[in-house]
């Protein structure tokens, strides 16, 4: 796209544009207010908490980048089925399944590419899967990721207690060793680098517009040729891939292995939710939603040792504020959706 | 003769959008008669009888139950009124058994009622009307037929004296029909009223006493059902035109650019909906299918476009067999269809050039499969300056155009690719005129030149000003053919009702 | 377009109205209330009664994963360094990691920051996050809570605890609740076979051998490894198959398996099979279901988490790894005091709905029932031989040698599992 043709294209979406910023700072605004009145009367001061927050994380960069890299994966992996008009809340166990498989895949081969493209094979399957029992059984797939979620977690635990156990620490899985590691910087730029290539797919291939169509109307995408229920199984199964994707980056260049509690992965899909939510369903906003979302998780943790409030109360801030953040257009999405499936 | 069992005065109802759908309709049935209540689609038969049936407030008049004035704040109030209704898309809960459904509506009206009571009053309708079905079944595992006589006995079981049936018949198989019209005809002999919404003229004809005639929102009139001309209620249906049919150059090739044989469609729930039908296109041809929305029109244009595929059946694009093919390839051989509905045909949130993509993406694709966003800015620049799309950008989304605009850029899109043939379907539906006489301009410049065009319209005026050939569709078949001069006003009105002359 | 404008206008007026609202909320309440009771927090939260004006020393504590209200490590942490900021005038923070992830770049921030002079970390989930830091930040001290990394450095401790000692102790209560009960079978239900659970069960051992030795009543020992810290499924099986041995008492020694095992004991005697009780470890676990638990094993994290901060403020720091037994009441059996602070717990955490005093009534009546008087006296006797150094276990390196101690305390030869001092 030339120049001229980016400024038509601005100018042609500036509705959009504007009344998108503003419905951000809107809800930026009222999220921090109803959290910071609720923080004053507990007895805290809102203000130092929010700025701990918000400065805690940008602290440690590569800190932030390590924790932002899995969540833009997993944001992505919300975001893409649902322009197809899928709701994957199954992001946790497909990057269950490519944590997994990305560790399994580079401790065996001593390759950190294997490793990646296994993760985002594992994930893919498993997000076909779902997508799958939608489009050939009729199974709701917001049930059948509930499922296939936990079906997953206690699959990995028995698999890293049965077969992948660490002889030192019974808590842990095999590791790979630190040479077999990336930093987190660079996890969070391949992350960043899978953002563009969705954006590519999405955008600059027929797939992806095919299955954009679907989303809007199936109708449509029936009435132009392009079947809807292979677009839900393609959606699904590189939102899938992408979220197992980030559960090998997570592995390989975070947590060198799984716990046997699950605590180094649990989590990161559902937040994926949220993330895709505030990056209103685009790659590019996305990358900057995860900061702001990694950002904030690393933030909180600080919160309990700089006053003394419980860790409770720092989560409870997230989730006021990406509410807030995210209702009005999660709730653009749902009646979108819920009217399409009607028909 | 005594009080009707329901009068209805001066009801009108205005949407909030400003639409009337009712003006001033007076309507009334007599106790233990079958009343039809015929119109085209959209003369407010529904609406109207959602307002009896207390689904809908009027904006003005009155409803009065035997002889008793009376205002109704929900179906509930309807129901204790004794008035049921049965929809064309039934009120059952498709997973419970059919002896669960009829309980939970049972209760409605006596909650302290036992299953064993429900299906004692259930038992003792099904006997004295001879609607018959199993009660352990599940819902969604019954025939339509059977679901619809469960509806009416769970209508009776309530104590309904007036009852509603909306086009009761459009989901039947024929012997369904008979079997219903023999059940109802009991019922009205038992002293019920039956009020029966359709727009086929055969069946009011057949098992009407009375008949009330609505036209876009008025009562054209109430008239006894004894000996009555078809015509006189098809004229009554549809109306005169006031326009007369314009000249046209008519000067139709020979060759032949689209045949289709003996196709035959079902819907699915097993309906058919294009039966064994049979035509040809010829270059430089328009050919109007005439009928009443639901006969099979979409039917018939999706299976041609490849959406919906036939049972059985040929279709042939110039010489080449397309019927196992899928959409996409049709539209790359050179076929154009124009969808009834914009919501189908357009992507509301997507840009003018996104749209404009549907239909043409092998055009824009390259080798990778990538997409060459400066060829779609070219097509979609070509079909705004062609068809005068009034547009800030080609970036803009669709849903900020005008009906008029969006509806060129669906038109343009389907011709830009310059296919041989053309479905259209309902193209100036809800357009202003002159958006629509654009469009009619649109449509007669690529008869002109040489293309073939299948028109499907529910507008009689729009079949008349353009259609070189008339076709009457009625339950899937084509009734009646004949050029506009051969097939007068009068002669399609009857045939769209379903009566042969 | 003109409904769009409507709502436009709207949508800036709610912007500004909440904007107005906002500042005067923070105007009003912000230098007012919100920064007093902040100060006031902070002060509760170090608890200091030092009174001297030179620096003060400062101490985080580093939580596992999940954080306090676990009634276990976590807590305990948080009772040993308030016990620690009261007594030695320390200041103390807190903070809870939200994964496995998050370890290692906290701990690196923390330790780059210097503002603590002791970082004490809770739970093996530190192990590796720490191995990995430690070498980088000479001058920061840190303490290992129940695990080591293997390395020896001076800035690092790593507390570990002599479970032979307690486990030997509820051994011997446990031989005598059986006996008293009529039967002649004990049971543990353990996790994985690993070397810390090799010492629980020497320590097990060994104290039901030594009640034989002093009475001369046969009981046995039923020892499970179950595989899992965290499967309550296996655990209750593997405790009714025990029940089904004839095993009166079991102990647990399986983190999250074995509170299966508790619901399995306490089925069996609800639904009237026949008497058994269970005995907790790590934490005192009366409170889970007091008529059955009659004892829990302790390890204190309290104990050394104060002995850490300890080791800083009165100059006795000395790196490498420190374990803690009876002698230094890291390891024991939790008295009633114990029971009631964590029933309190459990309390205030709303995991039961017995009050603490209900709970330690309960308690001290089951124990005063079930548990001869003989043998607390042999337990005393036991706990003063270890308490003085008399005796000492050995703690295996190797598999072979654990296998070997089990064999030769079966046939009971108890001296074998000792390294120093014998018993007769």
């Amino acid at each position: 796209m030339s120049i001229t043709s980016l400024v038509d294209y601005l100018k042609a979406r500036k509705t959009e544009y504007i009344t998108g910023a503003m419905e951000v700072t809107l809800s930026a605004i009222t999220g921090f207010f109803i959290a910071g009145i609720i923080l004053q009367s507990m007895g805290y001061n809102a203000l130092s908490i929010f700025n701990i927050m918000i400065t805690g994380g940008v602290s440690d960069l590569s800190h932030l980048a390590g924790k932002s890299a899995p969540l833009v994966m997993t944001g992505l992996a919300f975001s893409i089925p649902l322009m197809a008009g899928v709701f994957n809340i199954g992001g946790e166990s497909q990057l269950y399944m490519g944590a997994l498989a990305g560790l399994v895949g580079t401790y065996y081969s001593g390759n950190i590419l294997i490793g990646l493209v296994l993760g985002f094979l594992a994930g893919a399957f498993w997000g076909w899967l779902m997508a799958a029992l939608r489009v050939y059984r009729g199974i709701n797939e917001v049930i059948t990721a509930i499922m296939l979620n936990w079906t997953a977690y206690y699959f990995i635990i028995y698999l890293i207690i049965k077969y992948l156990p660490n002889p030192e620490k019974p808590y842990m899985s095999i590791q790979l060793p630190q040479s077999e590691m990336l930093s987190m910087n660079t996890t969070f730029l391949l992350s960043v680098l899978g953002a563009l290539a969705a954006y590519y797919i999405i955008y600059y291939t027929d797939l992806g517009y095919k299955m954009r169509v679907s989303g809007f109307n199936p109708k449509t995408a029936q009435y132009s040729g392009f079947d809807p229920s292979k677009s839900i199984l393609f959606s699904m199964a590189l939102g899938g891939g992408l979220a197992g994707f980030g559960g090998a980056l997570l592995v390989i260049g975070v947590s060198s292995g799984i716990d046997t509690t699950m605590t180094s992965l649990y989590g990161l899909g559902f937040t994926g939710i949220g993330v895709g939510l505030l990056g209103r369903n685009h790659p590019i906003g996305i990358i900057f939603s995860s900061l702001f979302f990694a950002d904030l998780i690393i933030g909180g943790q600080w919160v309990e040792l700089e006053t003394g409030a419980p860790p409770y109360v720092s989560d409870t801030i997230i989730g006021i504020i990406v509410i807030a953040l995210s209702a009005p257009y999660a709730y653009k999405k749902l009646v979108e959706l819920y009217r399409l499936r009607r028909r | 003769m005594t009080t009707p069992a329901i009068q209805m005065r001066g009801i009108e109802k205005v949407y909030p959008d400003g639409v009337k759908a009712l003006d001033n309709v007076d309507f009334e049935a007599l106790k233990g008669e079958i009343h039809g209540l015929l119109g085209e689609n959209g003369a407010g038969k529904t609406t109207l009888m959602r307002i009896l049936y207390g689904e809908i407030k009027p904006t003005r008049g009155e409803i009065i139950v035997s002889g008793e004035k009376t205002s109704f704040h929900g179906p509930w109030d309807a129901i204790r009124k004794g008035i049921g209704m049965v929809y064309q898309r039934f009120a059952l809960v498709p997973t419970f058994t059919v002896a669960e459904n009829l309980h939970l509506s049972y209760l409605s009206i006596k909650p302290q009622a036992s299953m064993s009571e429900s299906l004692d009053r259930a038992k003792q309708i099904m006997s004295e009307t001879g609607l018959n079905f199993p009660f352990d079944a599940v819902v969604e595992d019954l025939p339509v037929g059977l679901q619809q006589r469960v509806e009416i006995v769970k209508a009776l079981s309530r104590n309904a004296r007036i009852l509603i049936l909306d086009e009761p018949t459009s989901v039947l198989t024929p012997i369904e029909v008979r079997e219903l019209f023999k059940a109802l005809r009991k019922l009205r002999d038992n002293g019920i009223t039956i009020i029966f919404i359709t727009h086929k003229l055969k069946e009011v004809i057949e098992l009407a006493d009375r008949i009330t005639v609505l036209r876009k929102g008025k009562k054209v009139g109430a008239l006894v059902n004894d000996n009555i001309n078809p015509g006189i209620l098809a004229e009554m249906m549809i109306g005169k035109s006031i326009k007369e049919i314009g000249e046209k150059r008519r000067s139709i090739g020979r060759k032949t650019l689209l045949k289709v044989e003996g196709l035959t469609v079902y819907d699915e729930h097993g309906i058919i909906k294009v039966d064994n039908l049979s035509f040809e296109i010829h270059s430089g041809e328009i050919l109007g299918v005439a009928g009443v929305q639901g006969n099979g029109q979409r039917e018939l244009a999706d299976t041609i476009a490849g959406i919906s595929n036939p049972s059985k059946g040929k279709i042939l694009l110039g010489n080449k067999d397309i019927t196992g093919l899928p959409p996409g390839e049709r539209y790359k051989l050179g076929l154009g269809y124009i969808p009834e509905s914009r919501g189908i045909g357009l992507i509301f949130d997507m840009s003018i050039t996104e749209n404009s993509m549907l239909t043409n993406l092998h055009l824009i694709l390259s080798k990778g499969r990538r997409i060459q966003w400066s060829r779609a800015r070219e097509i979609s620049g070509e079909i705004v300056e062609e068809l005068g799309v009034k547009t800030p950008s080609l970036d803009a989304l669709v849903k900020y155009l005008s009906g008029g605009n969006q509806q060129k850029v669906m038109v343009g899109r389907e011709i830009v690719r310059e296919p041989d043939v053309i479905i259209v379907a309902e193209p100036t539906q809800g357009l202003d005129i002159s958006a629509a006489g654009f469009i009619h301009s649109t449509l007669l410049e690529l008869r002109n030149q040489g293309k073939g065009i299948l028109l499907i319209s529910s507008d009689l005026d729009e079949i008349y000003e353009l259609s070189d050939r008339i076709a009457v569709m009625y339950e899937g078949k084509f009734i009646g053919t004949g050029t506009p001069e051969e097939l007068t006003r009068d002669k399609i009105g009857v045939l769209m009702g379903g009566v042969r002359t | 377009m003109n409904k769009k404008g409507l709502s436009q206008t709207g949508i800036a007026a709610i912007i500004i109205i909440i904007i107005l609202v906002g500042i005067g909320a923070y105007y009003f309440s912000s230098p007012g209330k919100g920064s007093i009771t902040t100060t006031t927090k902070t002060t509760s939260q170090s608890m200091s009664t030092a009174s001297t004006t030179s620096k003060k020393i400062k101490v985080a504590v580093l939580f596992d994963v999940g954080g306090r209200g676990d009634l276990s490590f976590n807590d305990m942490a948080y009772m040993g360094a308030m016990e620690a900021a009261k007594e030695l005038g320390v200041t103390v923070n807190f903070l809870t990691p939200k994964s496995t992830t998050d370890m290692e770049p906290l701990l690196r921030q923390l330790s780059q920051s210097g503002q603590y002079n002791l970082l004490v970390l809770v739970g093996f989930l530190w192990t590796d996050a720490l191995n990995r830091t430690a070498g980088d930040f000479p001058n920061q001290k840190y303490a290992l809570i129940d695990s080591t990394t293997g390395v020896v450095r001076k800035n690092e401790v790593d507390i570990l605890f002599r479970e032979q000692e307690s486990a030997s102790l509820v051994g011997v209560l446990a031989a005598g609740i059986a006996h008293q009960l009529g039967g002649n079978t004990v049971g543990a239900v353990a996790g994985m076979d690993i070397p810390p659970l090799w010492k629980f069960h020497i320590g097990y051992l060994f104290g039901v051998k030594y009640y034989d030795l002093k009475t001369g009543n046969k009981v046995n020992v039923l020892w499970q490894y179950t595989g899992t810290f965290g499967d309550t499924q296996k655990g209750y099986e593997t405790g009714m198959q025990m029940l089904q041995q004839g095993a009166k008492v079991i102990y647990g020694v399986a983190g999250l398996t074995h509170l299966g095992m508790f619901d399995a004991v306490a089925d069996w005697n609800q639904k009237g099979y026949g008497k058994a009780f269970a005995i907790g470890e790590d934490a005192s676990q009366e409170w889970y279901n007091p008529h059955y638990i009659i004892l829990s094993g302790a390890k204190r994290v309290d104990t050394a988490v104060y002995t850490a901060i300890k080791m800083v403020v009165d100059g006795s720091w000395k790196g490498g790894i420190k374990v803690l037994g009876l002698k230094d009441n890291g390891v024991g059996i939790w008295d009633l005091n114990g029971v009631k602070y964590f029933a309190q717990l459990a309390y205030d955490n709303h995991k039961t709905n017995l009050t603490p005093t209900e709970i330690v009534n309960i308690v001290k009546e089951m124990r005063q029932k079930y548990i001869p008087q003989q043998a607390w006296n042999i337990m005393k006797q036991l706990e003063e031989q270890i308490k003085s150094g008399q005796i000492v276990f050995k703690t295996p390196t190797s598999e072979e040698e654990y296998n070997s101690i089990i064999q030769e305390l079966e046939k009971g030869n108890l001296n074998a599992a000792l390294e120093k001092g014998t018993v007769s």
